[in-house]
């Protein structure tokens, strides 16, 4: 009796087919939604009120797309930060502290040079000071991970706690430049310099949003049309093959690491300068590193997808406190995000996969015995 | 002298390295098989709030442990059948079910007229040995001033390593890290094994959750568990994968995490965020030091640490 039992056989796709790659980050958050909805109405809840106040208040009017923007222009820049890092298989996961401690070289350029240096100028200085804060933090990381082979995942971490505790510090227990020195009910950052802080564009939009974009292209450029992006990509593929076509690997792994800090320390910039005017932790400390991972994920590490992707998380966030308001608890929408990034990721399988029903292979065809 | 700073300091370190053991314990055995749990601390996290829901429900702490392993070994079954099954990136399912998993232990937390958030735990345990055995010096707070799960955990730890390196299960267990194809050959089931100690670590991590939020605090607030998840990853690498040396990490990490407490007590006063920063720093230099003094050998973890098993199939 050869073959005659019947199994499910999983064949690998070459590659998967748009429609599954450009589905994948619907049919993720559609089935997120749903288990959202379910654990709404197992605690009692109405799903579809919660969720319609969440539209409302992320996209009904003006005001609060122009919220979702200012949102997004952060969201956009981790997006991106974890994008480059992942596509080299380094698991970057301190776009959080990176974006820290951009945000503290961001105020410190700002709170030092503002007065004394003409608008344009001392934005850009500040847009730099973000993004070399990010990249030297990441430093910290690369250079075990490429010299020792430290695992980059725990190092960066633990990094995170370390530049949360330095924001924490410079505000909440020391007299630095970076505190207001009126000290009211709480300890509060210092205001920048008018002329230090983003232009605006609309309403409360500033030009973070549009700095994302670009970023955003320039980094699709520089991952998909240089060499620099396409040894990045090779080592990501396979780190063999890339040390066999001459790739410096440590090297590619500093540089990585480097860039990948930039985006997240620019985030940091983009939300000193461009939303708050301050280096205020309590609303700098707030997932937009990790969601960076999330915004990644959906966007398949395609830089240019980070932007809708990151609109759309962004509007998620703007709605958390309206749920609040409507009685239904804000930690919802982090519950939500988490099953998004859950889904989104179990869908890369149907993506690589295909499930057919097939003959099971006679034992003889296993062992290469085909009859020719 | 029970009373001493440095009595004090390793009693404490004692009580707040038992949920990093756990913890670690659990994802030692994970990562022995070859799967890489980075959702500890959200395991930990929803842990911690349905141990804590099930002690204010029944009036018993204990009631709140088996809670927090139930559940724990629950979301281990999901994180399984994602990272074995569907051969999920484990990195990425990680942390989707640490982010997922602070959403939800923080949502549980606040339903309802009146939520869990900020309230104390109506029960708690209290130490095994009353009495005279405590009050003797030295080894009394030290060996029998602890409740019941710090003497369980000594004995999950004897009776892991004793598993991992005396026993032929335990051999089997380390080649389906080390080397799944040539274990499945063996006639090994390298995905049942799999299964089965994704699952007993996280309900580890649940039982570390539950043990912070009933005996530790012990009260709910969203977050509580605070990175603790996160320091057990890193000391499962510093222990070089090895129980008894996971004891003494946790034991020491414990310490440190208290160090500003027991010194404040004493009359010393340094920043918060100086001694906050400082298990984190202590993690970093350990594992740059564990990485330097393998230098050129790679890692000592299981060799193929975080990679779906798939079989070589003929098309």
């Amino acid at each position: 009796m050869i073959g005659s039992s019947r199994q499910l056989v999983l064949e690998q796709r070459a590659r998967p087919p748009l429609w599954a790659r450009v589905g994948l980050p619907f049919a993720s958050v559609g089935v997120a939604a749903l288990i959202g909805a379910l654990f709404l109405r197992v605690s009692g809840y109405d799903p579809a009120s919660a969720y319609s106040t969440m539209i409302d208040s992320a996209f009904g009017g003006r005001f609060a797309i122009g919220e979702t923007l200012v949102e997004a222009a952060p969201l956009v820049l981790t997006g991106l930060s974890v994008a480059i890092a992942f596509n080299l298989l380094l698991f970057n996961v301190g776009a959080e502290g990176q974006l820290y401690v951009g945000a503290i070289g961001a105020a410190g350029v700002a709170l030092v040079l503002g007065n004394h240096v003409p608008g344009p100028v001392v934005v850009t200085l500040v847009i730099l000071g973000g993004a070399l804060g990010g990249a030297l933090f990441a430093l910290l990381a690369a250079i075990p991970r490429a010299y020792l082979g430290t695992s980059e995942i725990v190092v960066t971490l633990m990094l995170n706690f370390v530049a949360l505790n330095i924001l924490n510090y410079l505000i909440f227990s020391s007299a630095s430049i970076f505190r207001d020195p009126v000290v009211r009910l709480f300890p509060t950052g210092r205001a920048i310099p008018e002329a230090a802080r983003f232009p605006l564009l609309t309403g409360r939009v500033n030009i973070g949003i549009l700095l994302a974009a670009f970023v955003a292209v320039v980094i699709w450029l520089l991952l998909g049309w240089t060499r620099w992006g396409f040894e990045v990509r090779i080592v990501g593929d396979s780190a063999a093959a890339a040390l066999y076509a001459g790739v410096n690997l440590k090297r590619k792994i500093i540089e990585a690491f480097l860039v990948s800090g930039a985006m997240a320390g620019l985030a940091g910039a983009v939300i000193v300068a461009g939303r708050l005017g301050s280096l205020e932790p309590r609303a700098i400390v707030s997932n937009y590193g990790y969601l960076g991972i999330l915004v990644a994920a959906l966007a398949r590490l395609n830089a240019l997808a980070c932007v809708p992707v990151a609109i759309f998380i962004a509007a998620m966030r703007t709605a958390g406190p309206s749920m609040q308001r409507a009685g239904v608890p804000d930690s919802i929408v982090l519950m939500l995000q988490g099953a998004v990034l859950i889904f989104a990721v179990i869908g890369e399988f149907w993506l690589r996969y295909r499930v057919r029903v097939a003959q099971r292979h006679p034992a003889a065809l296993v062992r290469g015995e085909r009859a020719t | 002298v029970n009373d001493s700073v440095v009595i004090t300091l390793v009693v404490s370190g004692i009580a707040f390295g038992t949920p990093l053991l756990l913890a670690g314990v659990g994802e030692i055995l994970a990562e022995r098989s070859g799967v890489l749990n980075l959702g500890v601390e959200g395991l930990m996290l929803v842990g911690a709030v349905s141990g804590f829901w099930m002690t204010q429900q029944t009036g018993g702490a204990l009631f709140g442990i088996v809670g927090g392993i139930a559940v724990g070994a629950l979301m281990g079954l999901f994180f399984a059948a994602a990272a074995i099954t569907l051969r999920v990136n484990q990195v990425v399912l990680g942390l989707a079910f640490w982010i997922f998993g602070i959403g939800l232990s923080s949502y549980i937390g606040e339903i309802g007229a009146s939520p869990l958030a900020g309230t104390r735990a109506r029960a708690t345990l209290r130490p095994v040995f009353g009495g005279g055995l405590s009050d003797l010096p030295i080894v009394g707070p030290v060996i029998f001033g602890h409740d019941v799960i710090v003497y369980i955990s000594w004995f999950l730890v004897a009776a892991a390593s004793f598993y991992l390196f005396r026993t032929r299960a335990g051999l089997v267990l380390r080649a389906v890290g080390d080397d799944p194809a040539s274990s499945d050959a063996m006639g090994v089931q390298v995905n049942l094994m799999r299964y089965v100690h994704v699952v007993v670590g996280a309900a580890g991590a649940g039982v570390a959750g539950a043990y912070v939020s009933v005996a530790l605090i012990p009260a709910w607030v969203e977050q509580l568990t605070a990175g603790l998840g996160w320091i057990a990853i890193a000391l499962v690498v510093v222990s070089g994968w090895r129980p008894w040396r996971a004891l003494v990490g946790a034991y020491v990490f414990g310490a440190i995490s208290r160090l500003g407490f027991v010194l404040q007590v004493g009359g010393v006063k340094l920043p918060a965020e100086l001694l906050g920063v400082m298990p984190y720093l202590f993690a970093i230099v350990a594992l740059v030091l564990v990485s330097m003094s393998r230098r050129g050998r790679g890692s000592e973890g299981p060799v193929h640490l975080g990679q779906p098993y798939v079989r070589e199939e003929l098309a």
